[in-house]
């Protein structure tokens, strides 16, 4: 499906000689900037640095003869509004990090996400196996609970690794992201989130089917 | 009007974005908003779901452009009136929607029915009826509530135990079987609410039940 271009953009676009299109990009920036401002002050909170992400978001926008915006005329494939969305807030977080500096490596790869991630796992495992226990922390060092833990883990992964890239998505939304079911069915177009719950009920079905097809029917280690 | 040119398939994931773990390649911004607008061809949303099962930062993206897009100012030209309390208007496009059959989206922070029922003012009380002690079957769920006189079109929600709406209809009748959906087990939640001609609301509140299988 091609979504039309806001007249606006298309005048924009369009305009043949400087004063034509100063006032054509001045029509565009009346029409947007509510949704330009509304992005840049989810980033920052302080109002002149929501106003300098502004004008940096124009500033972009305006670059190479409004480059940018020609490119997404020749996409098509989406809206206006939410390709700017997507465009303004990257800069915006351009902006951010040009600011306040970029998160290391190691901060980004340290405990947080590391340990939501295997809380993720566990919950996860929790909902196949009913009562599956593959905390990592554990307090005995029986060596057979271990590989037990281990191997229930493995079959886990590979199981979730067999599946459609849309089933792993939701599952990553839901289980890694923590993401609302009400803000899972908008992302991936679903009508109501009750099919959310359908397809996760599905889904989840499939890796019990497979752990069991693995001789896990026992959840305990 | 302008010609759009024809672009190379999705598998030309550029890094863009500011979100790129080293020698990681991401979706790229025209990318993100296909995917959020239905707009990818079947072989590129494969591509990009398979991506972003794999990738959180591609994944916060994209919950929160979708998040930013949802609640954003609408341009001035296309400005949203707000829904009479009173009046013939709001009636109309409540019985528009009943006859097309169309649900109504979750309501906005402005409509009349929550604005009202917050405030507590003009509220009547729609009497439900509950079978069962509130037991419901998943394959077989019956809602009924008795009629409001000089009302022709009730609201219908529905919702998990954490507030998310699972259904919304709009139906003229006093009874909605849901016999073609399998409710998820467990507590839910649902109320009927009914905008009046004189602008009155009258609502059954949430009601509790429990699905089971």
């Amino acid at each position: 499906m091609t979504h039309p271009l806001p007249p606006e953009l298309e005048r924009l676009l369009s305009a043949r000689g400087s004063t034509a299109r100063e006032r054509a990009w001045d029509a565009l920036i009346a029409e947007w900037t509510p949704l330009l401002l509304h992005v840049a002050r989810s980033v920052f909170h302080e109002r002149d640095a929501a106003m300098d992400a502004y004008a940096a978001i124009l500033e972009q926008l305006r670059q190479r003869d409004y480059h940018r915006l020609r490119q997404f005329s020749a996409d098509g494939r989406s809206r206006f509004s939410t390709w700017l969305v997507v465009i303004a807030k990257r800069i915006c977080v351009d902006v951010h990090r040009r600011r306040y500096g970029r998160v290391s490596r190691a901060e980004s790869a340290a405990a947080p996400g590391a340990a939501a991630e295997r809380t993720a796992r566990v919950r996860l495992a929790d909902l196949v196996g009913d009562s599956l226990d593959v905390d990592v922390a554990a307090t005995e060092d029986d060596a057979e609970a271990r590989l037990r833990r281990t191997e229930l883990r493995e079959h886990l992964s590979e199981a979730i690794a067999g599946l459609a890239p849309a089933d792993r998505l939701l599952l990553a939304l839901r289980f890694e992201d923590d993401v609302p079911v009400r803000d899972i069915a908008g992302m991936l177009g679903m009508p109501t989130p009750f099919h959310v719950y359908r397809a996760l009920n599905r889904v989840l079905g499939l890796l019990r089917t497979h752990m069991e097809a693995r001789g896990v029917t026992d959840p305990t280690p | 009007m302008l010609q759009r040119a024809s672009l190379p398939p999705v598998q030309r994931m550029t890094t863009m974005g500011p979100f790129a773990p080293d020698g990681h390649d991401h979706l790229d911004a025209e990318q993100v908003a296909a995917f959020l607008d239905g707009g990818l061809s079947p072989a590129d949303r494969l591509a990009a779901e398979s991506h972003l099962a794999a990738c959180a930062p591609c994944r916060a993206e994209l919950a929160q452009v979708r998040a930013l897009a949802a609640s954003a100012p609408a341009p001035s030209r296309r400005r949203r009136l707000p829904v009479p309390v009173r009046g013939a208007l709001a009636a109309a496009a409540v019985l528009a929607a009943v006859a097309i059959g169309l649900p109504l989206l979750t309501p906005s922070p402005d409509d009349p029915l929550l604005r009202a029922d917050r405030q507590g003012e003009g509220v009547a009380t729609i009497e439900p009826y509950t079978s069962n002690a509130g037991v419901v079957a998943a394959g077989n769920a019956l809602f009924a509530w008795r009629p409001v006189a000089g009302n022709s079109s009730y609201r219908f929600t529905l919702t998990d135990e954490v507030g998310d709406v699972v259904l919304q209809e709009v139906t003229a009748d006093t009874l909605l079987r849901l016999d073609t959906l399998r409710l998820p087990a467990g507590a839910l939640y649902w109320r009927v609410d009914a905008l009046l001609p004189d602008g009155q609301v009258a609502t059954t509140r949430m009601q509790r039940i429990e699905v089971r299988d």
